[in-house]
């Protein structure tokens, strides 16, 4: 007899309906799983028929085939096992499978039949809706995390014994209440608060811009100006993401399996500080389980590379993709996957190894060769992607020091207002303008493009240099509501460009 | 021959040549070839030439030749002793084929063009190799020198002075290096004068390698680049030291503009004094690492402090070439701004601080006067005004 039952499997980080076809048969007695299932698939035999014993079923001494379709794509994960024990009991009789065609079965069986949770599934629970089910049986860990996705009753199952008693009628489960997405809250805890940072109004400000427009910022300096502090205040910056953002960003975060299960969907931007020593595999994603690395986990907010000049060179190589197409693309025998890695790149290092290279008054202790070779490493490519660029010096000014900074809720409400604006203007953050949108319908003048031209000229720019200015004009104007991107706009923005090292 | 007889020595030369019966030639290929052997410097070169009366003649002496002079080093006994039987017009032709191709001239005392200032040396280099306009060397020459290190400070006044000599003509001669010497250089072309860049390198193998186009610029300028190490020598460490004596040595005034403590530039200002050049300094902040060696020579009366550029050029006797005051019209803010920075340099931050004006106004205004051209950060965090800024007269 013939069974069919609805599942699901992780591709990157987007779930793909999977039905699991399962045909009992007269032959040698056997279970045999295709359909490109990887090693944790197949291991699904043995979990399945301990599984089923134990819960009080028979395993069918027969020719058992379970075939998961589309057959052409590689599947990985335990996800599968609950929907093939289902599906063995209804081809072989042992319950009815009325309601399968509507049900999605997701979930990891172990031998005792009880169920456990599965990475990503706010992903399989999406897939499954996109493959017709109606109802979705997650394991009850996983439950907040599925309930998040609407148009479907998501209903949490302790083990395998539940759900036939679901599947037969007698004793239904409980469907959960859709999931609310988690308010950001106030500063989350780990963000330093601006109020604490004395002077650096420079930097301050430029912090405001980048969060404002997404942009690429890095603030350079000797040891213990500050870099660190103002780049993690960046996390209390950010402003909320909207239900579509988080909806992309919980998925990558439940793939990665790193859901807070309390509270699957935030709307708090992530905000994402790798080490310096990680590799270029955690840092993009890959491995030969794909997950998503940093870049993805980052996806819609801000990536800190604190030390930005001791990660791996070829790391921070690999970030340039995404900084350029917001995904990461990683190319297998099998096919070509693209993650989502649409992030602000927060960068800080020191000038040279000592620290003090280019700070008036100070003598840099650094051979010349080391000191070129140090700086080599923020590569001209990588240079030309970050749109602001503050160099901290020492000292604080005895103004500075007793005026009262102003606290990162202040400077947050303005930095939502702008990416109120710009979200109703273009819907995409500045940063990601794209070249044709930089006319009139979005604030720039032909007096701005030809002012744009002569700084260019004047100032030896690249086109690429000029044009990412204007963005970040752009969100200049922004904060202050114009609505025309004026000339003192682009001038503050050109004042934050990357400059070359000194001659 | 001529601007050659300074010394007896020379005339030496000069007259055993044909007594000897060797052709003028030939003098100068063994000459050329004497002046290749590795420990031969320009002193033991001057005293073989004293001894011997003549290149060739010290060349035919080979082993012989070395064997009565003092502080010889074994390097050059080894050398001598292995010419027995060499062609000197072989190894000359090599040298001289080499340094064409490097596009430049092999230039000895016996020749027109070697560089009048550096007659006045004792010992002087016996050969140089040369590219670019040997017209160069006929003008007045003033050496700006100083920290690899260079802060904006450093560069900008680097820039200032090397600016200011070539508006009023005057060849601007430093050592190619990074920082304070590339600044000099830089603005000299950018002026439209002639620079002199002295290598410690070979002319095919120019160092730094970074500062490869501005040499190019420099000879396409009518400036030349100068070496004493022969073309095509096996590339050793860069010879710092005798380059830094034929900088002060081509030029009448040597000023050292910015250098810590035991920098590469306070051995060219003791090469200065140690060959009567006026040596001048560049005073810098008290606290200021960078600046400890300039403020040193002031404070031991071995350079003149250097006030401003003008005060600079009229001690050297040249008027100041002062360009038209540009006229500009700035914002309140914009004139608040370059006040200040006229005052003293400072970066964004001290700005804000210094005009109590909001970041987004300093931070606009800046680029508006840097577009202009009245100030300029040198790559760094510091903005400093420039010359065009100090000579505005209107309102600021």
């Amino acid at each position: 007899m013939l069974a069919t039952a609805l599942s699901a499997s992780v591709v990157g980080v987007d779930g793909v309906p999977v039905r699991v076809e399962v045909d009992v048969s007269f032959g040698l007695p056997g279970l045999t799983i295709v359909g490109l299932a990887g090693s944790a698939v197949l291991e699904a035999r043995e979990r399945v028929r301990s599984a089923l014993r134990n819960s009080g079923f028979e395993v069918p001494s027969r020719r058992i085939t379970v075939n998961l379709a589309p057959a052409d794509l590689p599947k990985e994960g335990t996800g599968h096992d609950l929907a093939i024990a289902v599906a063995i009991l209804v081809a072989s009789g042992q319950l009815d499978g009325a309601r399968l065609r509507s049900t999605a079965l997701i979930g990891e069986l172990a031998l005792d039949g009880s169920l456990r949770p599965v990475p990503g599934a706010l992903a399989l629970v999406a897939a499954a809706v996109a493959g017709g089910a109606t109802d979705a049986i997650v394991p009850a860990e996983n439950g907040p995390e599925g309930a998040a996705i609407r148009g479907v009753a998501v209903r949490p199952a302790g083990a395998l014994g539940q759900v036939t008693r679901h599947l037969a009628g007698v004793e239904p489960l409980e469907a959960l209440e859709p999931t609310a997405p988690e308010p950001p809250g106030l500063l989350p805890d780990d963000a330093p608060d601006l109020a604490s940072v004395v002077g650096q109004l420079v930097a301050r400000r430029a912090l405001e811009i980048a969060t404002a427009g997404r942009h690429n910022l890095a603030f350079s300096g000797p040891p213990g100006v500050g870099k660190t502090l103002l780049a993690r205040a960046a996390a209390g910056l950010l402003p909320p993401l909207d239900e579509v953002e988080a909806a992309e960003v919980s998925r990558i975060y439940s793939v990665a399996g790193l859901t807070d299960r309390r509270a699957p969907v935030s709307l708090r931007r992530p905000f994402r500080a790798p080490h310096h020593t990680v590799s270029t595999q955690a840092l993009v994603g890959g491995g030969p389980r794909i997950r998503p690395g940093e870049a993805s986990l980052a996806h819609r907010g801000a990536l800190l590379l604190d030390e930005t000049l001791q990660f791996r060179a070829d790391a921070l190589d690999a970030l340039r993709g995404p900084i350029d197409g917001g995904t990461v693309t990683i190319a297998r025998v099998e096919g070509v996957l693209a993650l989502p890695a649409r992030f602000m790149l927060l960068a800080t290092f020191n000038p040279c190894p000592c620290g003090w290279f280019g700070v008036d008054g100070q003598v840099c202790s650094c051979e010349d060769g080391r000191r070129r070779r140090y700086q080599a490493r923020l590569s001209g490519p990588m240079r030309d992607r970050l749109d602001l660029f503050v160099p901290l010096e020492p000292g604080v000014s005895a103004r500075a020091l007793a005026a009262r900074p102003e606290p990162s809720a202040a400077v947050a409400s303005r930095v939502h207002r702008a990416w109120c604006l710009q979200r109703e203007r273009q819907g995409v953050p500045n940063v990601e303008l794209p070249p044709s949108a930089l006319d009139a319908a979005h604030g720039f003048t032909e007096a701005i493009h030809g002012l744009m031209e002569s700084r260019a000229r004047q100032m030896g720019l690249s086109l690429r240099r000029a044009h990412r200015a204007t963005r970040v004009a752009r969100t200049i104007a922004d904060l202050e509501g114009a609505p025309a991107v004026e000339p003192r706009h682009l001038d503050e923005a050109l004042s934050y460009r990357p400059k070359a090292a000194a001659p | 021959m001529i601007g050659v007889g300074s010394g007896p020595d020379v005339r030496g030369a000069r007259a055993a040549g044909p007594a000897l019966g060797v052709t003028r030639a030939s003098e100068r290929e063994c000459w050329i070839a004497l002046s290749l052997l590795p420990g031969i410097g320009p002193a033991a070169f001057t005293q073989l030439l004293r001894r011997h009366g003549s290149a060739a003649a010290a060349w035919r002496a080979g082993h012989d030749a070395l064997s009565g002079l003092g502080r010889v080093s074994d390097e050059a006994l080894a050398a001598m002793a292995s010419l027995e039987g060499q062609d000197p017009r072989a190894l000359a032709r090599r040298v001289e084929d080499a340094t064409r191709d490097a596009a430049g001239r092999v230039i000895t005392w016996l020749d027109d063009a070697y560089p009048p200032a550096l007659l006045t040396l004792d010992p002087r280099p016996p050969t140089l190799y040369i590219a670019g306009d040997t017209q160069a060397f006929r003008e007045r020459g003033v050496a700006i020198v100083g920290t690899r290190r260079a802060s904006g400070y450093g560069l900008s006044v680097a820039t200032e002075i090397a600016d200011e000599l070539a508006r009023a003509g005057v060849v601007v001669v430093s050592g190619l290096a990074l920082g304070v010497d590339g600044a000099a250089h830089r603005a000299a072309v950018a002026a439209g004068g002639r620079s002199i860049a002295v290598l410690p390198s070979p002319l095919d193998h120019i160092y730094p390698p970074r500062h490869r186009p501005l040499a190019r610029e420099i000879v396409a300028g009518g400036g030349a680049l100068v070496t004493e190490v022969p073309t095509g020598a096996t590339v050793g460490k860069p010879d710092f030291a005798r380059r830094n004596r034929i900088i002060a040595g081509l030029a009448e005034a040597v000023v050292v503009t910015e250098a810590p403590d035991r920098s590469g530039a306070l051995l060219t200002a003791a090469a200065a004094t140690a060959i009567g050049r006026e040596l001048y300094a560049v005073p810098g902040p008290i606290g200021a690492m960078g600046s400890r060696g300039c403020n040193r020579l002031i404070a031991d009366q071995q350079a003149t402090i250097v006030t401003s550029t003008a005060a600079l050029l009229r001690q050297i006797g040249l008027g100041s070439g002062r360009r038209a005051p540009a006229v500009a019209s700035l914002s309140e803010v914009e004139g608040q701004v370059l006040k200040r920075l006229l005052e003293r340099s400072g970066s964004i931050e001290e700005l804000v601080d210094r005009t109590d004006q909001p970041p987004a106004a300093v931070a606009s205004a800046l680029t508006l006067l840097e577009a202009r051209g009245l100030v300029d950060p040198f790559g760094g965090a510091t903005f400093h005004p420039t010359r065009a800024a100090r000579s505005m007269t209107n309102g600021v």
